[in-house]
């Protein structure tokens, strides 16, 4: 492992600016609008710190080391929920229909493909020592329950006879699934894999990415079961899942850095040892 | 003992599982129960804790644990 910009660094320095933006917001110190753009914006701006932690750990792996990949597609996922975020701040600072901007959605969905694909290479990585047969069976029962649950507890109540249309629906229906297909079951067969070998500490920042992954998909899919149901209220603790999340998948590379910087040997003496038999 | 040294050396990153596994699979491939290794071993012992680590622990963690096999045994 090479060297880079600290990622505790940049992380300590987003969190603290996340922190006095969401202190100006909340203590109503401007109007309505500024409070919604300035939210927006503190969401984007820790999203894009946590982004940029994640890549710097990545990056600073061997070119050759699986753990660069595993953890270069954490952090291409937690960049495109990054850019994603803003959009949306756009949107609200300039308006939806001010200038042509993507549907964040697109940059919200890559994030999950991003993670399947990062829970995979690290199943694929331990495969040779762990056994993925009962872990596997275990979330094909969860993934098929959910699924199950999803359609009956709200599919056919809500989406369906709320719906404007069929692409309405689809939306609605496809976000869910998608937490609970490409995150939840991806996370739950990985920290069920991993469990069966103990407290092993090279595992330990998997454990983080799953919690961030699960708790994703678990506060995403309890937001779109709230809005169906009439009770959703923007700005309760439901909203803050998908940031915590975010930050959660930091803190788990920066476990993995931290991992890799134990064995570092600090560098001793000069680099030339000529030097050091210079008679004085 | 050569292998308790390796398992422990290896168990409080890999879990103590996956550290024995290791050590009797490196005593199946070279013929031998896991109480015969000697100082001849450490080099097929070493490759085999390079092999397992690799693909789920960074090089410079991989290089650490094996250094402190090597000097647990020497």
């Amino acid at each position: 492992m090479k060297r880079t910009v600290s990622p505790l660094i940049v992380f300590v320095l987003g969190a603290a600016a996340t922190l006095l933006l969401a202190m100006y917001s909340t203590f109503a110190l401007i109007s309505d609008e500024a409070r919604a753009y300035t939210a927006a914006l503190g969401v984007a701006a820790t999203c894009t710190m946590c982004a940029a932690v994640v890549i710097s750990v990545a990056m600073s792996f061997g070119r050759r080391e699986p753990w660069r990949r595993q953890w270069l597609f954490v952090g291409l996922g937690v960049a495109s929920y990054a850019v994603g975020q803003v959009v949306v701040a756009l949107e609200v600072a300039l308006g939806s229909s001010a200038v042509f901007l993507p549907s964040p959605d697109i940059f919200v969905i890559s994030q999950y493909f991003l993670l399947c694909a990062a829970f995979i290479a690290v199943a694929q990585s331990y495969r040779s020592v762990t056994d993925a047969r009962r872990p596997a069976v275990v979330v094909l029962v969860f993934g098929a329950a959910s699924l199950v649950a999803l359609w009956f507890g709200l599919v056919v109540p809500f989406v369906i006879p709320e719906s404007t249309g069929p692409l309405e629906a689809l939306r609605t229906t496809l976000y869910p699934a998608a937490d609970v297909l490409f995150l939840l079951v991806p996370a739950v067969f990985v920290a069920l894999t991993l469990a069966q070998l103990g407290g092993m500490r090279f595992a330990r920042p998997w454990y983080l990415v799953a919690a961030g992954s699960a708790t994703l998909a678990l506060s995403d899919s309890t937001r779109m079961w709230l809005t169906a149901t009439g009770d959703y209220l923007p700005g309760t603790l439901i909203d803050f899942g998908p940031l915590a999340a975010q930050l959660l998948i930091a803190s788990g590379s920066l476990a993995a850095a931290r991992l890799a910087e134990e064995f570092m040997v600090p560098a001793r003496g000069p680099a030339n040892p000529a030097v050091q038999d210079v008679p004085v | 003992m050569i292998s308790e040294t390796v398992v422990g050396a290896l168990a409080p990153w890999v879990g103590s599982v996956a550290a024995d596994t290791c050590v009797r699979a490196t005593a199946l491939s070279v013929g031998k129960d896991i109480t015969e290794f000697g100082p001849g071993d450490i080099t097929v012992l070493c490759a085999n804790v390079r092999r397992l680590l690799t693909p789920i622990a960074p090089s410079a963690a991989v290089d650490g644990v094996i250094s402190q096999i090597e000097a647990g045994i020497a």
